[in-house]
């Protein structure tokens, strides 16, 4: 059956196919191979195959390519033709993606970067953005704990405190809205970052945090449609085992160390107390469950041993003379360690062009996903405290309802019925045409439309006292936009002309439907009988809102001699949003870049120097930040807010206004300056990007504390400041290139340094220096985020205590704090200082190939590091404080025992009140991870060509196998310390095969 | 292919000819605004409703559960159970009575909200064309009423507030306190004010604001701005107001129950009119699963001992003696279950029954003993009573001695059979389970399901507040020294 996608060659003409690689070993996409002396051709796919036909056995095939070297190769008789191509003429030939159009790499003025996905192809990876975790330089991608979820993402250092932090997310031209996970990763070609203002200025009031682009695959093969087929098995494991629950024994003896003046006896409490109970502290499940010996392991009850992710793609791509196109399905089942964290995902897409006439072209860009989250996973919080004492199950072999007389059994919870499925479909249809008769004019427009179905439905047979509760809620989001985009683009001798101006809009469309009951008689029916609830528990709720923008855009990029470019954009945003009096925003940026390589005197001293280029780029750039409705005076009206009159009288609606008129908000801005610098030389083994910034941003909103003598707390106001600061540095190396073995090597790294410049400009105190708000631990001139707390300078003990040296509210085994103004009390005014930070410091990323013949292993080793005083976390400050600590489990940790003096965090059995029950050290989060390794094979092509394929591989990854940390916790980059109810970062290890036919 | 071009012209010229200012307005579709809000009686009505369900939220803990207790605590009547060191929160009061501390905040917080909400029906009743005149007034008075209580409040525990009247459209920063007396002098003047209109208590729905209801107020503002005649006037105009009596007779829902009066005044549904009652002036109402009671009064919760943590020291079949739970759990002839997080003081529980006969103290209204039904049947313990049988006295564990075991208020809960059908344990037949010497178990979901009508005035407290304004009215020396 495979070999039917084969098909030999007609008559005297002969087939010859083969890969395009890079240095790197990267397939090379769009590379032309023509036959010498020969007309038409035929272009490498995105795979870098290729196939052409050919009349002769000693042809010359030409490989050729925008930024590399054209290479000639003699058939002598082959019919597979393999080649390497070196950038040797220059990477900033590249045609990059810089939103509402493309453009060459050389001519583009703004910090954009390309992210390197083929290095991340064979990771689990559900979530495109895990594709990018730590491989771009100043792109901060976080980790997730959670099946399907999205991470989180942000561009350099934070430019809003009440804004998003996330970039605008940009895909086929246009502003994407929904949930990426939606989004099939093996769709997606290439992915763009607009990381300076020049660049992102182009969407204006939306991209102070930078933009992301993605752009999906298209047909790119040559006359024979490419089929691939790609799969992988994953096998995941929780990353580390100290935070599991403990057992039955563990339970005691956390008991004892709760109730040390019970537990212990003799002066220095070393001594066990014979009359120590335990049954006096533990509640009566637990003290039958002591006489009978149970020990139930609920963390095994209610998690996967071995949780799988399964993911199979199928792609099949092609281009004839009138029209390309791009079909692929792929399915997705990911299972989480917890019971019923799972994920699947159904996806489907359809990217097809066709040529109407010379002039115009058509086309469709189009994915259907489903989404399916549904499954209650039980609370993680009720599998850490449940004590191990608790049976879970009567002696009838029935699960036992409250096995703590509270909480609902964990094995009930997760059998509850749901349904939680997202379904989005989204389609861009666009015209292409070349206005006739004016060289060098285009005009395209995209329509835009994004529908995302929600359905959550439930049904909890234990809910409201085990009557039952159950909900159903539809929301629909309906995204629509339309872009015009006038192009021209056209080139006077030494003059390169490319002026672009976009008119559109885009609306935006929720509504939502949801109802709920409870107390059902019969509930056989479940969440599809809710009208069979009791009558008073019958209710219902809707929303609805909608948003207009409407945008210009003009930008001209001029060029001159190859050598000299600029760039001004200039983008009017408006949005409904905004208040009636500041309505439209508008965002100028200017660039310019300098291609000193091409400068003549260059050619004399470097010749080792392939490429120099200097960009500069200054710019406006907007955070909405204000969201709708938000300048609005509005009221909450709802029967919770209301009243009812008698016994049995009916309920009726209350109303108070939550929300003040707020003329006056408008949107963000950030300005940034970015200084970049592009180079390579020895012969391009060794090239990188180095850019420097300074990104300041006004008119910041705060919600700022009112007197609640006007109702309420909080306004938002627009008036702090930010500045950011930052360097960001991309090295690529090719150390070993030989003709079986090559190295390549790359590295990344960023540093960004926030401070708060201003937040209220309120100089109450007089010093001339604008006040810090301590009460929101805000400080001016320091980073925002700042540790400002007690400083921790030992821990009382034992012998302290009967010294009678420790101060009131102190006992042994608490935090000694250091008393800054002596005077023998500790306050929240006087006692704190700044101890740290929690932004990183820098974060590197490092990324090696190794190739050998067709053996090729990829190691990418990420790391994010706070340096001296920041990436502060603190991972005990949800640790139970000693009244929940009395008869709940918990996982062992370093707290102090009079056995464990030295111990990082204090006693269980007591804390200071007056510096609070959080208060704990505060640990950095520094990792270094080994988050990728994978090892490959390829068929060799003789091999697989007798099998009908064009390519075909097998690989092993391993993710997260290894974390270097100091941190309590699952794990230091999601931050999740000594919490029960937290998500474990799972490890993995995958197998997978690719083939393309 | 022409037909291509104009469609495609087409589109364009949509996107382009459409009017700016109008598609950029902005619509909202899932909530009211001040424009819509208050176009109808229904819409002032929705206002003063809210205005009794904040002051019933911050009298039943919903609005900050933290600073709940503080209003109880610190007073003769009750003590923090749980905290077992005594620097702990409003023991410690140098590090705790301080503004950044979250219970004077939030207390201040709630209060203004009343305050801020009742000016906005002030305001807008004043001048609306929307509303009949009568219903302004009617409106108006009650947010007059609401304010009064909020700002009497307010002057209670903080002394000169500032003064706001109106309804705040731009939020101000530059509030000054007005003097305490200035505050209390607002208070009488907008009682004095809503008098004058208010409907009397027999003739307002249950639970409305009512002239007598402000009088009541009226009388312990008046005290406090050591008005003493006017004082007695105002409750005496409450105490003489023929719609009010003491209830001196068994009434209502369990009257043929063995019991007395001063039980009935506090059972299920016995607190408005309605059951009979003529003691009550202004009610908080609540009724279980109705849509408008979303909070629960965290009383029983809060003050019921945690009993079911109670241990008790015996022997299981001739055995060593180990530590038995005391009780199975909670049953419904005993209480609701709580977590005895507030205890009555040790005046409250025993020193202020100096009256053997007192009523308040009988055997119906304070429980001061179980029966052990948690050890095993074959223990010594089984069947016994927790203090008449020595088990109290000889009780060791420092919790089993604060807030597992006190005696039980029984005002504080519901009686038997009153409870939720489905807070009742059941077994697999669905037959409810019966603890060992009566009642039927509860789930701990009882602690959640309490919700009962309040008494926020009743007219034995206008005796007292009469009583108080007597006493320094003829003894204003005597107080004067004592004060000193």
């Amino acid at each position: 059956m495979l070999s039917t996608f084969y098909v030999e060659g007609q008559g005297q003409t002969k087939r010859i196919t083969g890969t395009v690689t890079d240095n790197n070993g990267t397939a090379l996409a769009g590379i032309s191979v023509t036959v010498k002396g020969a007309p038409g051709g035929t272009t490498t796919d995105n795979k870098g195959n290729y196939s052409i036909d050919v009349a002769s056995a000693e042809a010359v095939l030409v490989f050729s390519g925008v930024g590399f070297s054209t290479i000639e190769e003699t058939l002598s008789g082959r019919e597979s033709v393999s080649v390497t191509l070196t950038g040797q003429a220059s990477d900033l030939e590249e045609v990059v993606v810089i939103g509402y159009g493309t453009a060459q790499k050389k001519d583009v003025t703004g910090a954009v970067s390309r992210a390197n996905l083929k290095a991340f192809k064979e990771s689990p990876n559900t979530n495109i953005l895990q594709s990018l975790q730590g491989s771009v330089a100043g792109l901060n991608v976080g980790a997730v704990n959670r099946a399907g979820a999205t991470p989180s993402i942000s561009i350099r250092g934070r430019v809003s405190l009440s804004g998003t932090s996330a970039p605008l997310i940009v895909l086929d031209g246009i502003i994407y809205r929904g949930n990426l996970s939606d989004i099939n990763p093996a769709d997606i070609a290439t992915v763009d970052i607009l990381k300076d203002a020049s660049a992102a200025a182009i969407y204006g009031s939306q991209a102070s945090n930078g933009v992301l682009l993605l752009t999906t695959k298209t047909g790119t093969a040559g006359k024979r449609p490419t089929v691939s087929l790609n799969t992988s098995l994953t096998f995941q494991k929780i990353g580390n085992d100290d935070m599991l629950p403990l057992d039955a024994e563990g339970y005691l003896r956390l008991r004892a160390d709760r109730f040390l003046t019970q537990s212990r006896t003799g002066d220095d409490l070393l001594s066990p107390n014979p009359s120590w109970d335990v049954l006096k502290v533990v509640p009566a499940e637990v003290a039958t469950g002591i006489q009978n010996g149970t020990n139930t392991n609920w963390w095994d009850l209610l998690t996967n041993q071995t949780p799988m992710i399964q993911n199979y793609d199928v792609g099949v791509s092609g281009r004839t003379e009138q029209s390309s196109y791009y079909f692929s399905l792929g399915y997705t089942d990911q299972e989480n360690v917890v019971i019923n964290d799972t994920y699947k995902r159904y996806s489907m897409r359809l990217n097809l062009e066709s040529k109407i006439t010379d002039w115009l072209k058509m086309g469709i860009q189009s994915s259907y996903s489903i989404n399916d989250y549904s499954g209650v996973s039980p609370n993680l919080a009720n599998i850490f405290t449940l004590a191990p004492q608790m049976a879970y199950k009567d002696s009838a072999g029935e699960l036992i309802r409250l096995p703590n007389r509270a909480a609902l059994n964990p094995l009930l919870e997760v059998t509850q019925d749901n349904f939680d499925k997202r379904n989005n479909l989204f389609g861009l249809v666009y015209a292409d045409l070349n206005i006739p008769f004016v060289k060098g004019l285009n005009y395209r427009v995209n329509f835009g439309n994004n529908y995302i179905q929600e359905r959550a439905y439930n049904f909890n047979p234990f809910g409201q006292n085990f009557t039952g509760t159950a909900s159903k809620s539809n929301s629909s989001r309906y995204n629509q936009t339309l872009d015009n985009i006038l192009n021209y683009k056209r080139s006077f001798g030494d003059h390169d002309i490319n002026a672009t101006f976009v008119y559109g809009y885009e609306i935006n469309k929720f509504d939502s439907t949801g109802a709920s009951a409870a107390g059902f008689d019969n509930p056989a029916l479940g969440y599809n009988g809710l009208e069979f609830g009791s009558a008073v528990l019958q209710k219902v709720g809707s929303a609805a809102w909608k948003e207009t923008s409407l945008y210009q855009m003009y930008r001209l990029i001029y060029g001159f001699k190859d050598r000299y470019v600029f760039t001004g954009t200039l983008r009017n945003d408006g949005f409904s949003g905004f208040a009636p009096d500041n309505k439209i925003a508008s965002f100028p940026s200017a660039a310019f870049a300098w291609n000193i390589r091409k400068e003549s005197f260059m050619d004399d001293h470097l010749t080792a120097l392939d490429e120099l280029r200097l960009r500069l780029s200054y710019g406006a750039n907007g955070n909405r930040t204000v969201g709708r409705y938000q300048t609005l005076s509005t009221l909450t009206t709802s029967f919770n807010n209301g009243y009812l009159y008698g016994d049995g009288g009916l309920a009726q609606q209350g109303q108070n206004i939550t929300q003040l008129s707020n003329k006056s908000l408008r949107w963000e801005t950030t300005r940034t300056f970015n200084v970049g610098v592009d180079f390579a030389f020895l012969k391009h083994r060794i090239s990188g990007e180095l850019n420097l910034y300074s990104a300041n941003t006004s008119d910041l909103l705060y919600t700022v504390n009112i007197p609640s003598v006007n109702g309420l707390t909080t306004i938002p106001m627009n008036i702090g400041k930010l500045s950011n600061k930052g360097i960001e540095l991309a090295l690529n190396a090719d150390p070993v290139q030989g003709e079986n073995f090559n190295w390549s090597t790359s590295v990344n790294f960023s540093l960004n340094r926030n401070k708060v410049v201003s937040i209220l400009g309120i100089d109450a105190n007089g010093d001339g220096k604008e006040d810090d708000l301590i009460a929101s631990k805000i400080f001016m001139n320091e980073p925002f985020g700042v540790v400002y707390d007690y400083n921790i300078i030992g821990m009382w003990q034992v012998a302290d205590y009967r010294a009678n040296i420790i101060p009131a509210g102190f006992t042994y085994g608490t935090y000694k704090v250091e008393d800054m103004n002596g005077d023998n009390a500790f306050t929240a005014g006087a006692d704190r200082k700044i101890l740290g930070y929690t932004d990183p410091s820098y974060r590197i990323s490092w990324l090696n190939t190794v190739r050998y013949k067709n053996f090729e292993l990829k190691a990418f080793i990420n790391s994010i590091q706070g340096g001296k005083k920041y990436y502060y976390g603190q991972p005990a400050a949800t640790v139970p404080n000693p009244d929940n600590m009395q008869t709940n489990n918990f996982f062992d940790f370093d707290y102090w025992t009079p056995e464990n003096p030295n111990a990082r965090y204090r006693q269980l059995g007591f804390y200071t009140t007056s510096i609070g029950q959080e208060f704990s050290p505060y640990i950095q989060r520094n990792f270094i991870r080994l988050q990728d390794l994978t090892m490959s094979y390829d068929l060799p092509q003789t091999i697989a060509k007798k099998a009908g394929m064009k390519r075909a591989r097998l690989f092993l990854n391993g993710k997260n196998l290894f974390t270097l940390t100091d941190w309590d916790g699952w794990d230091p980059e999601t931050g999740t310390g000594l919490a029960t109810g937290a998500y474990p970062l799972m490890k993995s290890y995958s197998v997978g095969l690719s083939f393309d036919f | 292919m022409q037909k291509i071009i104009i469609v495609l012209i087409g589109i364009a010229i949509l996107g382009i000819s459409c009017n700016r200012d109008r598609f950029l307005e902005e619509e909202p579709l899932d909530f009211y605004t001040p424009d819509n809000a208050f176009n109808n009686v229904a819409g002032y009505q929705a206002s003063i409703n809210y205005l009794h369900n904040q002051m019933r939220s911050i009298l039943f803990g919903g609005y900050h559960l933290e600073s709940y207790f503080p209003l109880r605590y610190a007073t003769d009547f009750a003590v923090n159970a749980t905290d077992y060191s005594p620097p702990a929160k409003l023991n410690d009061y140098k590090n705790t009575m301080v503004p950044t501390f979250i219970v004077p905040e939030k207390i201040w917080q709630g209060l203004y909200l009343i305050v801020s909400n009742a000016n906005v029906v002030i305001t807008r009743s004043r001048t609306s064309t929307a509303i009949p005149e009568a219903d302004r007034i009617k409106f108006r008075t009650q947010a007059l009423f609401f304010r009064a209580w909020a700002y009497n409040f307010l002057a209670n525990l903080y002394g000169g507030v500032p003064l706001v009247l109106e309804e705040t459209v731009t939020p101000r920063k530059d509030y000054t306190r007005a003097t305490r007396d200035e505050v209390y002098m607002q208070c009488k003047n907008d009682l004095t004010e809503a008098i004058t209109t208010l409907g009397n208590v027999d003739a307002v729905e249950a639970g409305a604001v009512n002239k007598q209801a402000a009088q009541h107020l009226l009388t312990e503002v008046l005290i406090s701005l050591k008005d003493y005649d006017g004082a007695i006037t105002a409750a005496s105009s409450v105490i003489s107001y023929p719609g009010l009596s003491l209830m001196k007779t068994r009434f209502g829902r369990h009257a043929t129950r063995p019991g007395d009066v001063y039980k009935d005044l506090f059972e299920l549904n016995n607190q408005n009119r309605t059951s009979g009652n003529t003691e009550g002036i202004f009610i908080i109402q609540a009724d279980y699963q109705n849509a408008a009671t979303i909070t629960r009064d965290v009383i029983q919760w809060a003050i019921i001992p945690q009993l079911a943590s109670l241990r008790v020291s015996t022997s299981v079949g001739g055995k060593a003696p180990t530590s038995q739970p005391a009780i199975k759990g909670f049953n419904d002839k005993l209480a609701g279950r709580g977590v005895g997080w507030m205890r009555p003081s040790i005046f409250f529980l025993y020193e202020v029954w100096d009256d053997a006969n007192d009523m308040r103290n009988s055997e119906y209204n304070i429980v001061r003993d179980i029966r052990l039904d948690g050890p095993p049947a074959n223990s010594d313990a089984y069947g016994k009573y927790y203090v008449a049988d020595g088990y109290k006295a000889k009780s060791t564990g420092f919790a089993d001695t604060t807030r597992n075991w006190f005696p039980i208020l029984k005002k504080a809960t519901l009686s038997e059979g009153d409870f939720p059908q489905e807070v009742l344990e059941k077994n697999a037949a669905g037959n409810p389970v019966m603890a060992p010497f009566g009642g039927i178990m509860l789930l701990n979901s009882s602690g959640d399901v309490y919700q009962k009508d309040v008494y926020l005035m009743r007219l034995a407290e206008t005796y007292l507040l009469r009583a108080e304004a007597y006493i320094k009215k003829e003894t204003p020396q005597r107080l004067q020294m004592m004060s000193m």
